[in-house]
């Protein structure tokens, strides 16, 4: 478990001041346990009124790259409630908080009670964009006032309605046409239509489509054989069979299938000989009896018995033998029953078969060979299947750019992707996204896993339908996996840079930038190339390195409701970015990393920038090195520790006090800007502590005051930075359960510290310095006595 | 790309009357923003600067604000220094368009920041200069002389001048320096700005102080003091109310204004030399507006945002991102006003832990 306070306890100090000192809110409880959550009143000064409005606000697991979840309450709960929704893991906080919310039915209150109220539109700003709690709670002010007047200002002009409505029917989805507008009309009635099997009607004839699932059969001795499992492909068969075992066991569930044509079963034969051209059954027989009339009935009566002889309308066979190449091939046909049947009368002997069959006529079936090699045959050496076909990919983001990188990867014939994306097909996407309008309401990961597999039904497709900002990384993508990331909100891909750089995970990313005109693209190995965050600190250095976009003032987000931004860029820009982005991946996947590590491509020119090749329809590439200050991609390890010569005296006297046991206290400072640590204040070990001949305990009490009073009196400078103890021996090295210790503060959530030091004095006084990162190994640090 | 602060915070929607107490420490400064159709005037009542206690730096929040416009007009209430101080920077670097102001005419042993005010007012010339004296009209003011009355409206708003009277002006014009001095107070503006289809209402009033009111206020004008919003007179003194801490306290303007909201433009008591706001003026503001009614600036050190739109909502929200991108730093900072129970939620809480050799 991860504590964003550890990483970040400015942000953790800044922001608990503000809440414990805003005049619009007064906060009634604040706990930091597991989470940070405050719970309080709302001062709401409105038209002559003072009305407070109970909230709870928790602050998000992967702050500060996601907003503090935000909920109206009925009223202030106990304060047991919010110290265990501080207790809890922010999966687990809904169930205990559901009855608690306040729905308003107003516009930016989720199905979920919490509040969407800043618009995060982050594309190319790089750095994250963060919101004080001060400004929240001033647009929960201006919320609430909206409600309070029934109007909101300054929004935009979509309304989300179903997204913010509590109660949804999740089946039906209904569009409406202008006609729906016609203002003649006051009251009435509506008629919806289905747009299932559209296509249906346009071809004007049903045209049903099967690819083969499976066979068995016997071998040419006559003894039935199963196929081995991977040789079925059940990813073709409806949901409810998922193995060989549920096509055996779940006849009944089949027999429905097949009733309804969900699949097809149908008989088949090896037979010697491509078959010639033929014009009856009678002819069928002779081929299927390899010229032997009598085996040829032998050999169809063995399956089809049953289903002629109770005269089934249709029966599906197929016949497999080898072409001129010696490579197998099938042919398919259907058998029709006649509409002037003759039935049988008597008992059905083999002559009876025989003529039964003959009240059927052969109809031939449309087939081609598909299969994983001849189905690549097309993209010859460009996409090599055999390279590709044991790549992994996580496409981060399904949307019109990676819904589209999906495709051309599927197409290319990579082995597995996982594709991730918590969103739903929306009828505005299809005008530039891969999906159609009849998956409207379904989860684009769905849609695009369906499009991608009836381009290639060979390669294997996961799906993730989740809000990663909710997620740690490693709940999504495997360490050995790389990763193309199109989310295009600097927030989320930063907080996705951050854990993959943790992780040693390479991830890509590409952004349409001025309405897809431009894009840009980069790789970020972690250790070689420049991260997210470096990228970052270029931009704010003015580094040439980093090449600027400037945003196009013509081609501004569209609208941006609750946080989810549509900018501007048509299918002809997207569709390009999403090539030269599959392109870059394709090369990576099958070659290794290029040189290059960021592109920029366009297809305007700008005079304003200055970079090579900057002509339309080019794309630069360039290599972006680590930037030396990056707290990601630097060794953050602490470099020194500065220590006034006051202070090691004052360790010594307390020593001295007696120097046959231990003794020690905590050590207070700050960690500055070069990775100094510079200790200002050393506690003693306070009077209820426990000193031994090899074992020191600390007075907590004691010295928790002295930390707390040194914080206040700072002004909020001086922290606690790690402990001290003497060895009254020679060896000041740390022993077992001083680095026991050490590494359990470093871990804890109450410790606010992420890696702590330790200083050990020995019997001369000698000072050993060892720091301790979380979940790393500890390590020496250099002591400067200043 | 740097947010410029000011824009964002100040600018209100088009239509909105957004007025902004300023926190500027021990001093009084009062932003409006006046709807005038799709644009705004910008009017700024007093100025002051407060280094000591971290008060917004007005020239440097202005210049963001306005860019390369000018401050419409500029009130002040009273030539103290402290409804004054930083008026020539704000005249050199900001701009200033209309000066209107009280008449008061102070002795020697006024500050400063009078004297540049004057010079600032010559500059200005005298058409631009306007004086204000009580009126029973609504957005009557006089020429420099104080002879000429004049309709002249601000943007889309109302606003009435309530103080000084005219014979209270020429009284004290007869008085001798000293006792000019003491009575300045006496002299201060109060005006009343008004905005909305449900009219809503702002009054201002500088150091107006108990006398004023009694005398020469709330007998002549009571139909026009009606508020919801009031800004306490001198920083939260008890001269509203009172002489003296023991003195019986006077409540008649307080009954008539019937304030909604009162905002205290104040440091904290303890920063503040005059030990404002006091407390016993405190405990009777709250008799009328509660709790959450009052609004002390320093307390928090925020400002006070007050917008009513046009239909007449008129709603209170506190702001610190100004105070925070545009106060005075000094090395005495604020950060140690910590609240203790908050210091467990910030550090590090160490817990037991076994040390030793072995």
């Amino acid at each position: 478990m991860k504590y964003w306070f550890k990483k970040y306890p400015d942000i953790l100090r800044e922001e608990v001041q503000a809440l414990y000192s805003d005049e619009n809110y007064d906060q009634k409880f604040c706990f930091r346990n597991n989470l940070l959550v405050s719970c309080g009143e709302i001062k709401l000064r409105l038209n002559g009124q003072k009305e407070r409005i109970p909230i709870l606000i928790i602050y998000h697991s992967n702050t500060p790259y996601i907003l503090p979840l935000i909920y109206i309450l009925k009223e202030i709960p106990d304060d047991s409630l919010i110290k265990q929704i501080s207790n809890s893991q922010i999966g687990e906080i809904h169930s205990l908080i559901r009855d608690h919310i306040d729905f308003k039915y107003f516009r930016h209150q989720g199905d979920d009670g919490k509040l969407c109220l800043l618009e995060s539109d982050n594309l190319e700003n790089f750095g994250i964009e963060y919101f004080s709690i001060r400004q929240i709670i001033k647009r929960i002010i201006e919320w609430l006032v909206g409600l309070k007047l029934k109007k909101l200002s300054n929004d935009t002009p979509e309304i989300d309605l179903f997204y913010h409505f509590k109660n949804k029917n999740i089946i039906y989805y209904f569009l409406f046409p202008q006609l729906f507008n016609d203002e003649l009309f006051f009251d009435g009635q509506y008629i919806m239509g289905k747009l299932y099997g559209i296509n249906k009607e346009l071809l004007g004839y049903e045209k049903e489509i099967y690819l083969g699932a499976y066979i068995d059969g016997c071998s040419k001795a006559g003894i039935y054989l199963n196929p081995k499992e991977n040789e079925i492909n059940i990813n073709l068969l409806p949901n409810n069979i998922k193995s060989f075992f549920d096509l055996h066991t779940k006849t009944n569930i089949l027999k429905g299938y097949i009733i309804d044509e969900k699949i097809i079963k149908g008989y088949w034969w090896n037979v010697e000989n491509e078959p010639r051209f033929f014009k009856d059954i009678n002819e069928l027989i002779e081929i299927i009896g390899n010229n032997d009339i009598s085996y040829g009935i032998k050999r169809i009566s063995k399956y089809l018995y049953e289903d002629v002889k109770s005269f089934n309308e249709k029966i599906f066979i197929g016949l497999r033998y080898k072409n001129y190449r010696d490579e197998y091939e099938w042919q398919f046909f259907l058998l029709v029953k006649k509409k002037d049947y003759s039935p049988i009368i008597g008992e059905f002997t083999d002559l009876q078969f025989s003529k039964a069959l003959n009240n059927y006529e052969v109809q031939i079936i449309q087939s081609e060979p598909f299969n994983d090699k001849t189905y690549h045959l097309r993209n010859n050496n460009l996409s090599i299947r055999e390279k590709l076909s044991s790549k992994k990919i996580n496409i981060i983001g399904c949307g019109a750019l990676g819904g589209e990188i999906a495709d051309i990867l599927s197409k290319a014939g990579i082995g597995t992707f996982k594709l991730i994306d918590k969103d739903i097909v929306k009828a505005g996407n299809p005008i530039r996204h891969l999906a159609s309008l009849n998956y409207i309401g379904f989860p684009k990961t769905l849609v695009v896993n369906i499009i991608c597999k009836l381009h290639n039904p060979f390669i294997n497709i996961e799906e993730y339908v989740a809000d990663i900002s909710n997620h740690y990384i490693l709940d999504y993508i495997n360490n050995d996996t790389i990763s193309i990331s199109t989310i295009a909100d600097d927030n989320i891909e930063a907080m996705i840079n951050e854990q993959a750089i943790e992780n040693n995970m390479t991830i890509f990313y590409s952004r349409a930038l001025r309405g897809g005109k431009y894009a840009r693209i980069f790789r970020v190995i972690p250790g070689i190339d420049a991260c997210f965050h470096c990228l970052t600190l270029y931009k704010q250095e003015n580094n040439k390195k980093y090449i600027v976009i400037p945003p196009d003032e013509f081609n501004q987000t569209l609208y941006n409701e609750c946080n989810n931004p549509i900018r501007p860029a048509s299918a002809a820009e997207l569709k390009l970015i999403s090539s030269i982005t599959s392109k870059i991946l394709l090369s990576h996947l099958q070659y290794g990393k290029s040189k290059e590590n960021h592109w920029i491509w366009s297809t305007e020119k700008i005079d304003t920038l200055k970079y090579d090749e900057k002509e339309p329809y080019k794309l630069f590439s360039d290599f972006i090195p680590i930037n030396p200050k990056c707290i990601f991609c630097n060794d953050s390890r602490i470099l020194n520790v500065k220590i006034e010569k006051s202070l090691q005296d004052f360790m010594i006297e307390e020593i001295k006090l007696n120097s046959k046991i231990e003794t020690g206290g905590v050590l207070a400072g700050y960690r500055d800007n070069t990775n100094s640590i510079i200790i200002k204040n050393i506690s003693g070990p306070g009077p209820d502590s426990i000193k031994k001949e090899a074992y020191f305990q600390k007075d907590i009490e004691y010295c928790q005051k002295f930390l707390d009073d040194l914080y206040i009196e700072s002004g909020k400078k001086i922290v606690y930075i790690g402990e001290w103890h003497y060895h009254p021996s020679t060896n000041n090295n740390p022993s077992e359960m001083d680095i026991e210790s050490m590494q359990e503060i470093s871990l804890q959530k109450e410790y606010v510290v992420e890696t702590p030091i330790l200083i050990i004095l020995s019997k001369n006084y000698d000072l050993n310095c060892t720091a301790y990162p979380s979940k790393h190994k500890q390590y020496f640090v250099e002591a400067q006595i200043i | 790309m740097k947010v410029n602060i000011a824009k964002k915070i100040l600018i209100p929607p088009i239509g909105t009357f957004r007025t902004v107490f300023l926190y500027v420490g021990q001093g009084d400064a009062t932003l409006m923003i006046v709807p005038d159709g799709e644009n705004f005037q910008y009017i700024l009542i007093d100025c002051n600067k407060d280094e000591k206690n971290e008060g917004i730096d007005l020239k440097k929040m202005l210049q963001d604000l306005l860019s390369d416009n000018k401050i419409n007009i500029f009130i002040n209430t009273h030539p103290h220094d402290d409804h004054l101080k930083e008026i020539d920077e704000l005249y050199k670097d900001v701009g200033i368009k209309e000066i209107w102001h009280s008449g008061h005419n102070p002795g020697k042993m006024q500050g400063e920041y009078y004297k540049k005010f004057t010079e600032i007012m010559g500059k200005i010339g005298k058409n631009n200069v306007h004086r204000l004296f009580g009126t029973n009209t609504a957005n009557k003011i006089r020429d420099n002389e104080g002879e000429e009355m004049e309709i002249k409206k601000i943007g889309d708003i109302d606003y009435i001048v309530i103080s000084p009277a005219e014979f209270l002006v020429k009284d004290i014009e007869g008085e001798s320096a000293k006792t000019r001095y003491n009575r300045i107070h006496e002299q201060c503006a109060v005006i009343k700005f008004t905005y909305g289809k449900k009219p809503k209402h702002i009054l201002i009033t500088g150091d107006a102080e108990k006398c004023a009111w009694e005398k020469n206020i709330v007998e002549y004008h009571k139909a026009h003091l009606p508020s919801n919003v009031l800004s306490a007179v001198h920083h939260g003194s008890r001269t509203f109310f009172k002489e003296n801490e023991d003195d019986e306290e006077y409540t008649n303007h307080i009954d008539e204004i019937d304030p909604e909201y009162i905002i205290i433009s104040a440091p904290r008591k303890k920063e503040s030399p005059h030990e404002h706001p006091h407390d016993d003026a405190v405990e009777l503001y709250k008799k009328y507006v509660g709790e959450d009614g009052l609004i002390h600036m320093g307390k928090n050190r925020e400002c006070v945002i007050v917008d009513i739109d046009n239909e007449g909502n008129l709603n209170i929200i506190t702001d610190n991102e100004l105070v925070n991108e545009y106060k005075y730093t000094n090395n005495e900072d604020d950060n140690k006003n910590i609240k203790k129970s908050s210091v467990a939620i910030q550090t590090d809480r160490i817990d037991e832990k076994k040390f030793g050799e072995k």
